[in-house]
């Protein structure tokens, strides 16, 4: 793994030399960016998206790609919210809304290896239907005023990262450790070589799937202790923002190379953006502007690459 | 042939060309002449399709020169060989499958009306396509979907299409292997009338040796990049043709093989897969070496993807060590201990941006992890064992397998499946594209599996190697086996024979 590692490491040095350049820049530019407030707030924005892309990162690993996390987050969201409104206990809002993640991640995972539809087309349908549920489930209803217990889970922006943390350390681990782990990496570098060394590619990338669900729907019950109030609409286009986290950290969106580590930084990256550009008074729509030049430009970077590193191995 | 005369519309001279360890091409000269087809022949890797790259503008020679009409030209990107007259068909079919055959046939060329817009003028395109199908005596209508005709109607078409401008010389590369013997003579009746008619010469590649009697003017054989001679057909029997292709040396430098046990390993029995596997039956024993040939397309790697459960099989029975071999995928034939080691190492055999190390591992991992956590460690040590014990040239285990020569990758292939406890190796193609020191090494190992009990059905096209790697040959033609035959008093000309069926054939 040296060569890779070693690649990967560079890959995630220059993410974060990247995240180090712009947080200098914009420090320089915006006295408020100096502010502690301003990072607390960057990693509480931060955590619940990086929730969500260390899911995406293991699909992107194994080979494939998942649309429809922003409105799982949604689902899972609303789904905790009615728990919680009908008075039910925490743990029981908490437990329905990344079951409902996980239960979608499956579907998803299920469709994919079932049909063969393209996970693009799988998952952006998955992306729709989600969305819809988290509508009928929650338009109307007034999902507010939590308990104290509950909005525990988002306080601040300690306990926000601190589950990204865990996350992060669950998933390395699963990455780094594990059959399963090990498993990805080889699916998405080539899976017929995978499905002719025995490997099962239709269980992993069920599991595979799931976790990305998973880690959604965790990612929504976060959001709505965050902001103490659930709505449907919440996650719309989180999807892309997570992959692009996952591209600027080094993951490749062909598969077969990537870590989570490094999708942090990514999602620190995008954030940071948003929040300094807002600060140095750039207006909403440049802003757009900077961070899809930002996202091509990083998976420019990777194609070439990956391109590289083919041409050497010929 | 009586155009012994006439000139040269192309000239190869003293073609060279290298690959990484191997000279593919040693100053080949080849010419063609107007109005005659001329058969390039060679085995595998003989360096045929290096030649016509060569001359396609794909891929650049060292050294060499290339003359079309008289006039020295340097091929540097294919349209340049396009623009003088040369047009290439390969063995695949290149044609836009959804849109009609006049479409295809001015495909990037079509007739426009004059004036600003050059809008495409249909009836032109319609009318031309007609005359030209006509011309050839080939009845289909331009408007046909190009996917709703056969293979062989859409061979004609692209045929046809090489000739909308003025073509000087065709390359058929394999033209027949996707074609039904009775469309074969359609081919051949077009390509006669061409030669005659408009004085087209023809460069003509052919597995099918037979072949070149019915069409062939000239021959030129090459063998392991090196010219063997150009002969007029007449002046050389099927019998020389075949001594000159594969040669009669190099077999004293091959192992010899352990003596097989009696019990029996794999039993295959009347087994069928798709539409190149036909109800094969036999037996490989322990320890032995069961060698498969047969020309391409006679159903090799078909036979031993049925085997190890990679395709679908029809009917049939597989056993293991007399036990049904079970489910038929290729996670569970790896249980059971068979093993399918692909010709195509960096597609299907190795992950080749990944490390030797993770390739390695990665049908060992259950063997090298504990309640589902690798054991980094244990991967590591024995890696570096392996990489020792079979001589896999590399800097470490964490140099990408794809950096690895190709004879280092088989080994790594051969090493990490003994790693598991697979016992029946089927093993396509052993040395293809492997220099002859690492096919040698290569055989070696594969005598060190025999000896830790390990059986080896090898899918072979070098009758050299099926003959002196293998206990027993079995002889493919169209997917059944139309001889076992026993190496020891067997020639590598008789092997052909049976292979392309012209067995008890006077040629």
């Amino acid at each position: 793994m040296k060569e890779q590692i070693l690649a990967q490491t560079r890959k995630g040095l220059q993410a974060g030399l990247g995240l180090l350049l712009i947080t200098i820049v914009f420090m320089i530019l915006a006295p408020s960016y100096r502010q502690f407030d301003n990072f607390a707030g960057i990693f509480a924005q931060s955590a619940v998206l990086a929730i969500m892309a260390l899911g995406t990162t293991i699909v992107l690993i194994s080979g494939g790609l998942d649309l429809s996390v922003g409105s799982i987050l949604a689902l899972s969201a609303v789904v905790a919210g009615r728990v919680l409104s009908g008075g039910d206990p925490v743990w029981m809002a908490i437990l329905a809304g990344v079951s409902a993640g996980a239960f979608i991640g499956l579907i998803n995972g299920f469709t994919v290896v079932t049909t063969k539809v393209p996970p693009f087309i799988a998952t952006m349908g998955m992306m729709m239907i989600a969305r819809g549920l988290a509508e009928m489930l929650g338009r109307g209803r007034d999902m507010s005023y939590f308990p104290e217990s509950f909005k525990m889970l988002g306080s601040g922006w300690i306990v926000p990262s601190l589950i990204a943390g865990l996350a992060l350390a669950a998933t390395m681990f699963m990455l780094g450790k594990t059959k399963l782990g090990f498993h990805s990496f080889a699916i998405g570098g080539n899976e017929e070589v995978a499905r002719l060394s025995g490997v099962p590619i239709l269980r992993n990338k069920l599991i595979y799937y799931s976790i990305g669900g998973f880690l959604a729907g965790l990612a929504g019950v976060v959001e709505a202790a965050r902001l103490n109030y659930v709505e449907p609409n919440y996650g719309i286009g989180w999807e892309l923002q997570a992959i692009a986290g996952a591209v600027i950290g080094g993951t490749s969106l062909f598969g077969g190379m990537g870590g989570v580590g490094r999708t942090i930084i990514g999602v620190l990256i995008i954030r940071s953006l948003y929040a300094g550009l807002v600060q140095i008074g750039v207006d909403s729509y440049w802003q757009q502007v900077a961070i899809g030049a930002v996202i091509i430009i990083a998976v420019w970077i990777d194609t070439v690459n990956r391109k590289r590193a083919v041409e050497k191995s010929r | 042939m009586n155009n012994s005369t006439s000139k040269n519309l192309v000239e190869m001279i003293s073609i060279r060309k290298e690959f990484p360890g191997v000279l593919a091409l040693d100053d080949v000269d080849f010419d063609v002449r107007a109005g005659e087809v001329h058969a390039l022949l060679g085995e595998n890797g003989a360096g045929k399709s290096t030649l016509i790259k060569v001359l396609s503008g794909a891929q650049p020679c060292e050294s060499g020169k290339i003359t079309i009409g008289g006039e020295e030209i340097v091929i540097s990107d294919p349209r340049i060989a396009l623009s003088m007259g040369l047009r290439f068909i390969y063995q695949e079919i290149n044609l836009v499958p959804d849109i009609d055959i006049a479409r295809n046939m001015f495909l990037g060329a079509e007739p426009t009306h004059s004036g600003l817009l050059a809008t495409v003028d249909h009836s032109m395109l319609y009318t031309r396509t007609a005359e030209l199908l006509e011309s050839f005596h080939i009845d289909l209508n331009p408007r046909t979907i190009v996917s709703d005709l056969s293979v062989t109607q859409q061979k004609m078409v692209e045929i046809a299409r090489a000739l909308i401008s003025k073509a000087k010389v065709i390359i058929l590369d394999e033209p027949t292997d996707v074609l039904e013997d009775r469309s074969r003579q359609d081919l051949f009746e077009v390509i006669r009338k061409l030669k005659h008619e408009q004085a087209v010469g023809f460069i003509y590649i052919s597995h099918r040796y037979q072949e070149v009697y019915e069409i062939g003017d000239r021959v030129t054989i090459l063998r392991d990049g090196h010219k063997m001679g150009t002969w007029d057909i007449d002046d050389l029997s099927m019998d020389q043709l075949i001594e000159k292709l594969v040669g009669g040396d190099a077999t004293h430098n091959f192992p010899d093989l352990p003596s097989p046990q009696n019990d029996i390993a794999l039993r295959v029995t009347k087994l069928c897969s798709g539409t190149r596997c036909r109800g094969n039956s036999f037996d490989l024993k322990k320890g032995e070496i069961l060698g498969v040939t047969g020309l391409m397309g006679s159903g090799k790697t078909e036979l031993g993807r049925a085997i190890a459960g990679i395709d679908p099989i029809s009917s049939g029975h597989i056993d293991i060590h007399n036990k049904p071999a079970g489910e038929q995928n290729p996670r569970h034939r790896i249980k059971a201990g068979i093993v399918y080691l692909t010709e195509d190492r960096k597609q299907e055999g190795l992950i080749i941006d990944q490390s030797i190390r993770d390739n390695y591992a990665l049908p060992n991992i259950d063997r090298l992890s504990s309640h589902n956590l690798l054991s980094h460690s244990e991967i590591d040590a024995e890696v570096d064992v392996k990489i020792n014990e079979f001589n896999i040239k590399t800097v470490d285990r964490n140099s990408l397998a794809g950096h690895l020569s190709g004879g280092n990758q088989q080994k790594l292939m051969l090493a990490r499946w003994l790693g598991t406890q697979c016992k029946v190796f089927i093993i396509d193609e052993p040395t293809r594209g492997i220099d002859i020191k690492g096919r040698f090494e290569v055989y070696r190992f594969m005598v060190e599996l025999l000896n830790q009990g390990v059986s080896i059905l090898m899918l072979t096209s070098d009758y050299a190697e099926a003959l002196a790697m293998s206990h027993r040959v079995l002889v493919l033609h169209r997917g059944e086996i139309a001889d076992v035959v026993d190496p020891e008093n067997t020639s590598e000309e008789q092997v052909l024979k049976i292979a392309i069926g012209a067995e008890g054939l006077d040629v």
